[in-house]
């Protein structure tokens, strides 16, 4: 009789759990499993079936130097948007969180950008971006100025995709930031007054370290978008010149549907899975250990 | 609390039970080694006519006192009063709009908060929670840059005194409330500024921790000497910690007192309704033939015609209940509230009711017939317009001589008269009458 109960419980708490399983099952875990076996194969042509090759895939990819220049573009766009929109995000935070006129107008005005669909934004900037009609180039010959190439100089163009993905990210982290700094009591700031605290003192002895919950949380979804948002690229330059602007997911999609190479697309799918894996886990045990949560 | 025993056998022998006059001849020997008896000019505090408003709604109306160095003075009033307001005005943390604030001589109506040379305990505690007890503590310190051997002598010293040597490594988190609050009171002895002030420190807490914390801070005022403005709305803490009690209502200033002046001598109707517990009777007076009675209750004259239309107030401890045959107010029992040590009796006089502290748990059957009698200093008088105290004296409702027969025929009568007489004494407890 116990025993029946007990298992009825189990049923129940297994049919509670079953949509959510269901829908990731489908759409995450039997993916990533699908891109893991897809990778050790070569795709068979005219309708011949896939090859399998083991390791092949992956010894292609070390030698690969688009694969490489990518990486790198990569990277530097990780460290280039990262670090500026979370000061940017947590500087209007700190700006906006304090009374002035116009607060709302202002917060509103910050968070604007996050509201736009990414290609939207790439739009308006590529109108600021523009060789000859461009927003910047035509402010710079006000100026007397030649104009710069933005997009298609292949030693500007990354900068150019960083300074738009920071001015799209910034006001989206500042969310967050300015939640959180609603959450410190004020009284902590008129304890510190009293005892002639300075404003940049308290900053970094109180409200920094009381953030830093949010500083962790914006920082993981910071870089999951440096690798997973791609979308401006598609407006901006397409990867160009010359893979001067190609980011990892974006030579994942063209490898799969311009190149029609899905097993070369898997490949890098996974590499990327597992960066995104170790750097994840190095970031929650190391900066989690100092971190204080409320 | 281990600490209590500690502090009394410093102060040893000098034990006085009667704080009020003791403030000023022993306090030199109370200074913490830090600071030194100079010190003591820095701490008077004077405000002027201060007010604070918002927009047309004053929160403070152009208050005024002083604050001599060495006492313990406290705000209390309802809330929304301005007693917190005030405080936030003296500590700089809000800007007066008006008047003058001076510490120590000095006009510091527009220094900013750091500059005043005070500390402050906050309701909430505000312990930073990512900080060690220690780094609580010391949190100011490091601020005014004081060198690293000297804060680390002075957090071993400090929290000798409030007893938080086992806990300096510890987040605030990890802490009771009781030890959360000494961690506040720790952070604010610590700076040795004479001044501290306190913001409800203990409504936090529960009854019984209240209890001990209240000994606990006014001991460690005595000890260190530091000048105390304590905000709070309940009156047991006002009663049992001030030197000085300043009665707030609406931001004015109703009554600045002794605790014992306050509870025998209200300034006003309302000063009288705050403190104690019940709080004091308030009946209308009516005019009768031999001068004013209670209103419905035309038999028994308690005061002179002056008093007619005015308010009378007795406090409950200060009624006697007698059998129906004695002289005084006639009443009708409606029902009692057994208490423990003692009971609330509730009582008709006319169409008016009374309540009455009697000790034990008398029997009374509700509706039975009794007379009242109160000493003619419990009997208080206040204007019906304004609620101010007016200086008229009551009948002596003992009277006519050679009744005092039927005085002990009620259970606890006598004692009633003993309590009463005590609580009348100049330098009688200050909290008889209002017991939680």
């Amino acid at each position: 009789m116990i025993r029946n109960a007990d298992r009825r419980m189990q049923i129940y708490g297994a049919l509670l759990l079953l949509p959510a399983a269901v829908l990731l099952g489908t759409f995450a875990y039997l993916p990533t499993v699908a891109t893991l076996i897809n990778s050790f194969f070569l795709p068979g042509f005219r309708g011949a079936p896939p090859e399998f090759v083991g390791l092949e895939n992956y010894a292609m990819l070390v030698e690969d130097r688009t694969f490489w220049r990518v990486a790198r573009n990569n990277l530097i766009y990780a460290l280039g948007t990262i670090p500026t929109s979370i000061a940017l995000a947590l500087g209007m935070a700190l700006f906006v969180n304090a009374r002035l006129p116009g607060r709302g107008f202002v917060r509103m005005a910050y968070f604007t950008p996050t509201i736009l669909p990414m290609i939207a934004a790439a739009n308006i900037w590529m109108f600021f971006y523009a060789p000859q009609i461009g927003l910047f180039n035509k402010l710079l010959g006000a100026l007397g100025l030649s104009g710069v190439n933005w997009l298609g100089d292949p030693s500007v163009a990354l900068t150019s995709v960083i300074v738009m993905t920071v001015w799209k990210e910034a006001g989206f982290f500042m969310i967050f930031y300015l939640a959180a700094l609603q959450s410190i009591p004020p009284e902590l700031k008129e304890a510190s007054d009293l005892e002639g605290t300075s404003r940049w003192s308290f900053f970094w002895r109180v409200t920094f370290p009381l953030l830093m919950p949010t500083t962790l949380f914006v920082l993981i979804n910071a870089l999951i978008n440096a690798v997973r948002v791609v979308d401006h690229l598609f407006i901006l330059t397409k990867g160009g010149p010359n893979n001067a602007t190609n980011l990892l997911l974006y030579y994942v999609y063209e490898n799969a549907f311009s190149f029609f190479d899905r097993t070369y697309a898997a490949t890098i799918t996974v590499v990327i899975l597992l960066v995104l894996a170790v750097v994840a886990t190095l970031k929650f045990t190391v900066i989690d250990r100092r971190t204080h949560y409320q | 609390m281990t600490a209590m025993p500690r502090l009394h056998g410093q102060r040893g022998s000098s034990m006085n039970p009667d704080n009020n006059n003791q403030g000023q001849d022993q306090s030199p020997q109370r200074q913490p080694s830090g600071s030194h008896v100079p010190m003591r000019d820095h701490q008077r505090i004077r405000l002027e006519a201060v007010s604070k408003r918002w927009g047309d709604t004053a929160a403070v109306d152009a208050i005024g006192f002083d604050v001599a160095p060495g006492e313990f003075v406290i705000l209390l009033g309802p809330s929304g009063c301005g007693k917190s307001t005030t405080l936030r005005m003296i500590a700089g943390l809000e800007q007066a709009t008006a008047g003058r604030i001076e510490i120590g001589g000095r006009d510091v109506t527009h220094l900013p908060p750091g500059d005043r040379g005070i500390s402050m305990v906050f309701q909430s505690y505000a312990l930073f929670p990512h900080l060690s007890v220690a780094d609580n503590i010391v949190f100011g310190l490091r601020s005014r840059k004081v060198p690293k051997a000297e804060r680390r002598e002075r957090l071993a010293r400090v929290a000798q005194l409030v007893d938080l040597e086992a806990y300096l490594e510890r987040k605030p988190a990890q802490l009771s409330g009781g030890q959360r609050q000494r961690v506040a009171l720790a952070r604010a002895i610590i700076s040795e500024h004479p001044i501290c002030l306190m913001d409800e420190p203990l409504s936090n807490l529960d009854a019984r921790l209240r209890g001990e914390m209240r000994r606990e801070i006014k001991a460690l005022q005595q000890r260190l000497g530091m000048t105390v403005i304590y905000v709070t709305h309940d009156q047991v803490e006002a009663m049992s910690m001030g030197d000085r009690v300043i009665l707030m209502q609406g931001g004015r200033i109703v009554q600045d007192a002794t605790p014992s002046e306050l509870y025998e001598r209200p300034a006003s109707a309302f000063a009288a309704g705050f403190i104690g517990s019940p709080a004091m009777n308030l009946v209308t007076l009516a005019v009768a033939a031999d001068g004013a009675v209670i209103d419905g209750e035309p038999r028994c004259s308690v005061a002179p015609h002056e008093a007619k239309g005015h308010w009378l107030g007795v406090r409950p401890e200060d009624i006697r209940l007698l059998p129906p045959d004695a002289p005084g107010v006639p009443a009708e029992v409606i029902d009692a509230e057994y208490l423990g040590a003692d009971s609330i009796v509730r009582l008709k006089v006319g169409d008016q009711q009374l309540r009455a502290r009697l000790e034990g748990r008398p029997s009374l059957a509700a509706g039975s017939p009794c007379r009242l009698q109160w000493r003619r200093e419990s009997a208080h008088f206040f204007d019906a317009g304004d609620g101010q105290r007016l200086a008229i004296a009551g009948h002596d409702l003992a009277a006519p001589p050679g009744r005092h027969r039927f005085e002990p025929g009620l259970a606890g009568a006598s004692t009633q008269e003993r309590e009463a007489r005590a609580s009348s004494h100049p330098a009688g407890n200050d909290s008889s009458g209002v017991k939680r």
